[in-house]
């Protein structure tokens, strides 16, 4: 028997699901979240990124969350050749996403250069970073699928059970696995894909994120906007995929790799491909394709 | 024939003297040479542990992420049935 939990969480929601002891499994949750939320939020003026942002040019120490977190973000970056970026926060907020996703308003359009990862200096053996002036960091593409990883690493090992954390649809999911596996029903918007679902899929371990230029979409001189930032172009990523789900060994690596097809376009299939990373792609008119050993016998077009 | 017996006696223990300094001298040089090849294994090994420590940073990465290139899956997802335990898409 399996025991489910949900709650709104970083104007989302976080679901878990284990095999056993649900109201620990829950309490661990939280407090992974809470870390992770107090290290890396750029929507809160007491993390320690934003702190971060106040210190730039210098070396800054940083606790082993946030190490962590930006050791995740500058790897994601590095292995997909700078296509998952964590210094595109100016250039997100120049495109509008300045605050938290409700609170958006319309304006003018200035789109602002991505200074590039290799700018930030991270000691991770120190727990030493040093961010350059004018460079604003935006770990969201990472740091949510690390915290789901972290949880269902620590709730699996800690409690001894199956776990899956689902945060905002970035699965992570460990130990005991329940019969015909753990089922993840996928959909443009991840709040309606279960009860509406285009597939359904069951995986056994690992990560399995979807990145979507559906959601969190807004205007801005009035073009239609996402949260997924180009970093060769300082704009809203160009859509020939409306969703890249994509399966890996960790949900930070299926994270990474969906958002980098969303970014690559065209090229995605074949980089997907070559890294051997099953994926599930919707073309923007709806037309589905299966990359890498993903399941297609029963898949259908969606609308 | 008592001072005859002085004198080999001297020349026998200065004769003994000389093989204990060169079987002195032969077990420091032995000691010497394993001294210095263990001295060079130890900087080789420690230098090899310097490279590791100064390259690219793991300690702090996810446990379960390699450095060198996204890691795919055990398996591939399969097709579910049933109801779901949770979804997936954009949020």
């Amino acid at each position: 028997m399996t025991h489910v939990v949900e709650f709104p969480v970083w104007g989302t929601t976080a679901v878990l699901a284990v095999t056993d002891r649900p109201v620990e499994a829950e309490r661990l949750l939280r407090a992974v979240l809470d870390d992770v939320d107090l290290a890396c939020s750029r929507f809160r003026a007491d993390s320690e990124l934003s702190r971060l942002h106040t210190t730039t040019g210098r070396a800054v120490p940083v606790g082993p969350v946030l190490a962590e977190a930006l050791a995740v973000a500058l790897r994601a970056a590095r292995l997909t050749d700078g296509l998952v970026d964590p210094t595109v926060g100016a250039a997100v907020r120049a495109i509008g996403y300045d605050r938290d996703f409700a609170s958006i308003v319309d304006g003018p359009l200035v789109p602002r250069a991505v200074p590039g990862w290799h700018r930030v200096l991270l000691d991770a053996e120190r727990g030493e970073v040093v961010l350059p002036r004018g460079v604003e960091l935006d770990l969201g593409a990472t740091a949510k699928a690390l915290a789901a990883d972290r949880a269902a690493r620590a709730i699996s090992s800690m409690l001894d059970c199956g776990a899956l954390v689902s945060l905002g649809g970035d699965v992570a999911v460990e130990g005991e696995v329940p019969p015909g596996g753990w089922r993840v029903a996928l959909a443009d918007d991840h709040r309606t894909a279960v009860a509406a679902p285009q597939a359904v899929v069951a995986v056994r371990r690992g990560g399995l994120a979807t990145s979507s230029t559906t959601q969190r979409t807004w205007q801005r001189a009035g073009r239609a906007q996402h949260h997924i930032v180009d970093p060769r172009t300082g704009l809203a990523a160009e859509v020939v995929w409306r969703t890249a789900t994509v399966a890996a060994a960790t949900c930070v690596d299926a994270n990474t790799a969906a958002t980098a097809a969303i970014v690559l376009g065209h090229d995605a299939p074949e980089w997907l491909a070559e890294h051997g990373l099953p994926a599930r792609l919707v073309s923007a008119s709806g037309e589905v394709l299966a990359v890498a050993g993903w399941p297609a016998e029963r898949e259908r077009q969606v609308a | 024939m008592p001072a005859m017996t002085d004198t080999q006696a001297r020349i026998g223990r200065r004769a003994e003297g000389t093989r204990r300094v060169g079987r002195a001298t032969a077990w420091i040089a032995a000691a010497a040479t394993v001294l210095a090849t263990a001295f060079r294994i130890v900087l080789a090994t420690g230098t090899s542990d310097a490279r590791t420590d100064s390259g690219a940073s793991t300690s702090t990465e996810s446990g379960s992420t390699a450095d060198d290139s996204l890691q795919a899956p055990d398996s591939a997802p399969r097709q579910g049935s049933g109801s779901a335990h949770t979804g997936s898409g954009g949020s």
